[in-house]
């Protein structure tokens, strides 16, 4: 894992989570495979994974749902273990599917969950609910899949959390529903101060919001730490596969290149994605024959998952570090 | 408010209605049922209705609370929300399963609460005894409410599982060989006991099918938390096309399978063995008569026995007579008879020194056995059990001919019945109650009673009439269905017994009061009341020194004589009180003879003593009979029962 922490972060505030090499299998399938990570107080985190990546897996062991298989799970500063419904008090959750009572009404799933909150917060539940739209009298059968998330976000943020945890809340939504939840979150989070831990796997909804990221891959952090220095010492290049040479790179050894986060055929190109150890790396000029090419974050996070992929299937290894450049700063890198 | 009580209230909230609905509804099921039995041709013990819910509505509304308190959770995903909430993982289910036994073991309490308002003194609905119905109700739900939980957990499964368990139920019910009443949890629920045993608490039953129903409880449990519930939740998917096809199988293989056993489950009867034994293919008779010199007197017997039951066969068009298996027993008294109708008809006793009138009474016996089983035990029900006893002595003495009754036979069948219809008043009438009548006059006094009816109806309507009569209640084989009971009942004896006689019942019962009475003035009649004391037995208890103690005797009556200065009449005769313990709700008029206390027969209330015989608490009863070589049988004077205090 890739560990990279601006230097204007909160780096000596205390943890909120810490996964420390936690495992999870169902069965055969192995869903978390030693992922780590560290949130800290105030901070907004996005969890940044495709589909399938053990995003919920993950959050459900955080909540203590299901129980890790090996690894440390501390929550506030805490093993989780007992102590797993004092914690949960104190967290605001907003899971992926509202799977509310539909018979309720707003009012009726207020008083029903203001009974396991002991810092429930009536007014705000009230005043949120206005805030958003959501007719207190209405049977949640009929909202749409907007309305719940809104009013799941409603409820989490009433019981006045020190944590938030939003589990990819706006899959399903159309776009102007979401970006209408993302405002909210954004609204919210930025006056409440809450640790807010955001699951999703569209880069976007983060972008603009999270203070660091982790990138989860196959029950793995591929990357933690926060979002622009990824931006920054990130660069793609391609290659026309007539004047391309096996192994060849688009920059000479004097770059700082600290891995290869992509490397696949595009378009009739060989397409490169290099990370640099610093921002001044990315602007050395390519190799004869190579191009560079605008990359957004989107097609960062594709090409680390997407290399991560490729080099799952052959069981060669996940990166491929050049020069001898090597990347964890901290919390560790499992030898591939 | 506590997460314990949000979830309880949620729950209220979300299923009170439909639970309050269903409380409604079986409380009125329970009063329909209730009144149905109170208005209906004969009645059962309120508390029989207990046993009816239990094996009908009770298990159904198990399975109504479980699939709303615990399959639309996990159908419907909301259990991941409350999953989430800051509550302890099996807190929710254990709560669920908590909520949903106190609903049916309130809904059982409510049952046995209306049938006990329900239950007549008869029914001696003492809290002992209510607590003890009350205790086999709430175990038996306890184990229908484990297993409902269990498989309620298991998804898609459930139906499954609940046609195997249906399966399971229904193989040890029908298997031959397997007397599912004998253990736990069917013993429980056993049509002899359930109402009828009060003294003994089944411990070991009720243990056995708590553990049962708590077995279920913690395999839920168990279900639920597997892969950290993760196999809970991938069961709680609708059932697929293949889950179907799989029901459907498993459901036709179930029907196959219980009609083969169903079909099994009609055993040959017993066949005696050895060389003394004599054999009758059509009907099915065997007798046993045990050595050579007793063959005569069997042969005589069975004879006896073919010359009333060929014709009975043709002319009640009954498809068929149940084995018959008769066994000499020369050990007994000549009255003392043993019969049974389990796969044929059994009969044990001594013949040996039989006359007529004695084989015509075991003959009867027989009869009695025959059409019993040919209607699969519904000819014995009280409002018209006096038809059986009248009409099988009838046909044991006549075998249907108009004339074939004997004088002397007539004569003692009809001062029996004369003395016991003169101290049955108007208002009693004369076949109310018979069971009450059977046991305050004795089995033989009750079966001249009705055979009475029977020569008097011979007399004014003909044979037909009375052959008619016996194919209305004695020939039909309803059927152990609940329609065929529902069908029986739904008539009234008195409209059926109009429509097979034309005769109106309630002038029929004056008439032959009448018709009786005037009997009395034939001098065979007359000479056989007259040996009979105007006596009536009179039972006090109470305690001496601590000690119970049941003074027993005999007081003048009036009307039916004058007695001497010594409280005697006519002839010196004996009389003997016997005696014997009552279980509750015991209706039985036979009483033991091993202890029985005799007399010469004399106004005297105290002459008999019973010092420490019975303990206190217990119910006994007495009845004082006459002796007297006038009569064949015993003679009851009269019974009572007594509480010992």
């Amino acid at each position: 894992m890739v560990d990279s922490d601006s230097p204007g972060s909160s780096a000596t505030a205390p943890s909120v989570i810490e996964l420390v090499d936690v495992r999870k299998r169902f069965g055969r399938t192995t869903v978390l495979d030693g992922l780590s990570l560290q949130v800290r107080r105030g901070e907004v985190f996005g969890f940044l994974g495709r589909n399938g990546a053990g995003k919920s897996t993950a959050i459900r062991v955080l909540m203590g749902i299901v129980p890790a298989d090996d690894g440390q799970v501390r929550l506030f500063g805490q093993p989780l273990g007992r102590g797993v419904v004092a914690a949960r008090r104190r967290i605001g959750y907003v899971a992926q599917e509202q799977n509310m009572y539909p018979w309720m009404t707003p009012r009726v799933l207020g008083r029903f969950v203001r009974g396991f909150y002991p810092r429930w917060d009536e007014t705000r539940w009230r005043r949120l609910n206005e805030a958003f739209g959501l007719p207190m009298k209405r049977r949640l059968g009929t909202f749409s899949g907007g309305m719940k998330a809104k009013l799941a976000l409603a409820l989490a943020l009433s019981t006045c959390p020190e944590l938030l945890i939003l589990d990819e809340p706006t899959a399903g939504m159309d776009p102007v529903a979401r970006r209408e939840f993302l405002d909210l979150v954004r609204e919210q989070t930025a006056r409440d101060g809450a640790t807010t831990f955001f699951s999703t796997h569209l880069i976007d909804e983060i972008e603009a919001i999270a203070d660091r990221i982790a990138i989860v891959e196959n029950g793995r952090a591929m990357y933690q730490g926060p979002l622009a220095p990824l931006a920054e010492r990130t660069a793609g290049y391609s290659i026309a596969r007539g004047d391309d040479v096996p192994g060849g790179m688009p920059l000479g050894p004097d770059a700082q290149v600290l891995r290869v986060l992509g490397d696949m055929p595009r378009l009739g190109r060989r397409q490169v994605v290099l990370q640099f150890a610093d921002a001044a790396s990315r602007e050395v000029t390519p190799l004869h024959g190579w191009r560079r090419e605008p990359l957004s974050l989107e097609d960062v996070f594709i090409a680390m998952v997407g290399s991560d992929r490729a080099g799952a299937g052959d069981g060669r290894g996940r990166l491929r570090v050049p020069h001898g450049a090597h990347g964890a700063r901290s919390g560790g890198t499992r030898p591939a | 408010m506590s997460a314990g009580s949000a979830l309880l209230g949620k729950d209220l909230r979300e299923h009170g209605g439909a639970l309050a609905g269903i409380v409604l509804a079986s409380a009125a099921l329970v009063l329909l049922a209730l009144a149905q039995n109170r208005q209906a041709a004969y009645g059962i013990s309120p508390f029989e209705v207990v046993r009816f819910a239990l094996i009908t509505f009770l298990p159904l509304i198990c399975l109504v609370v479980g699939n709303r308190l615990v399959v639309r959770e996990y159908l419907a995903g909301t259990r991941q929300f409350v999953e989430a909430l800051p509550v302890g993982t099996l807190w929710p289910l254990l709560l669920k399963y908590l909520v949903g036994y106190a609903f049916v073991a309130l809904l059982g309490a409510m049952v046995v609460g209306i049938c006990a308002l329900g239950a007549t003194l008869a029914d001696d609905p003492s809290p002992e005894y209510l607590g003890l119905l009350l205790a086999r109700t709430l175990v038996v739900l306890l184990l229908y409410w484990g297993v409902v939980f269990c498989f309620s957990l298991c998804g898609h499964l459930r139906v499954m599982l609940y046609l195997v368990t249906l399966g399971v139920v229904l193989a040890l019910s029908f298997l031959p060989g397997v007397d599912a009443t004998r253990f736990a949890p069917f013993a429980l629920l056993d049509r002899e006991f359930f109402v009828f045993e009060r003294d003994l608490v089944p411990w070991r039953e009720m243990g056995w099918t708590a553990v049962l129903g708590a077995a279920f409880a913690l395999a839920g449990f168990i279900v639920a938390r597997l892969g950290n519930g993760s196999v809970a939740e991938r069961l709680a998917r609708p059932m697929s096309r293949r889950d179907y096809v799989l029901t459907g199988v498993l459901l036709a293989g179930g029907v196959a399978l219980t009609g083969a056993l169903a079909e099994k489950r009609t055993r040959d009867p017993v066949r005696l063995t050895g060389e003394a034994v004599l054999r009758e293919a059509q009907p099915d008779v065997e007798v046993y008569y045990g050595a050579e010199r007793h063959r005569p007197a069997a042969e005589r017997f069975l004879q006896a026995v073919l010359r009333a039951t060929e014709p009975l066969e043709t002319r009640l068009d009954l498809e068929s007579m149940p084995a018959l298996r008769l066994v000499l027993r020369p050990d007994r008294d000549a009255h003392d008879i043993d019969y049974g109708t389990l796969d044929g008809v059994y009969v044990a006793a001594n013949w040996l020194e039989h006359d007529g009138y004695d084989d015509a009474v075991l003959v009867a016996v027989v009869l009695h056995g025959v059409l019993t089983a040919r209607t699969g035990g519904r000819a014995p029900f009280e409002p018209y059990h006096w038809v059986l006893d009248g009409f099988t002595r009838w046909w044991a003495e006549t075998a249907g001919e108009p004339d074939a009754l004997v004088e002397a036979h007539r004569a003692e069948l009809l001062a029996r019945a004369l003395f016991i219809a003169r101290r049955l008043s108007d208002d009693q009438g004369l076949v109310g109650n018979w069971q009450g009548i059977a046991e305050a006059h004795g089995y033989p006094g009750a079966e001249a009673l009705a055979t009475s009816a029977m020569v008097y109806l011979q007399e004014r309507q003909g044979v037909p009439a009375i052959m008619a009569l016996a194919r209305e209640f004695l020939s039909a084989p309803l059927g152990s269905s609940v329609l065929a009971s529902i069908r029986d009942r739904r008539r009234t004896p008195q409209a059926r017994f109009a429509e097979a006689t034309g005769l109106d019942f309630e002038a029929f019962m004056q008439d032959w009061r009448v018709w009786l009475g005037a009997s009395a003035a034939e001098p065979a009649v007359a000479m056989l009341l007259a040996a009979v004391p105007p006596l009536s037995p009179v039972v006090q208890a109470n305690r001496q020194q601590g000690v119970p103690v049941i003074t027993a005797g005999l007081v003048e009556v009036p009307d039916e004589g004058v007695l001497d200065g010594d409280g005697r009449s006519g002839p010196a005769s004996e009389c003997v009180l016997r005696h014997d313990l009552l279980a509750p709700f015991a209706s039985e008029w036979e009483v033991e003879d091993e202890d029985e206390r005799r007399a010469e027969c004399r106004a005297d209330p105290a002459l008999y003593t019973l010092d420490g015989v019975y303990a206190s608490g217990d119910r006994a009863l007495l009845a004082v009979e006459l002796e007297s070589e006038a009569f064949h049988q015993p003679l009851r004077l009269g019974a009572a029962r007594v509480d010992v205090p």
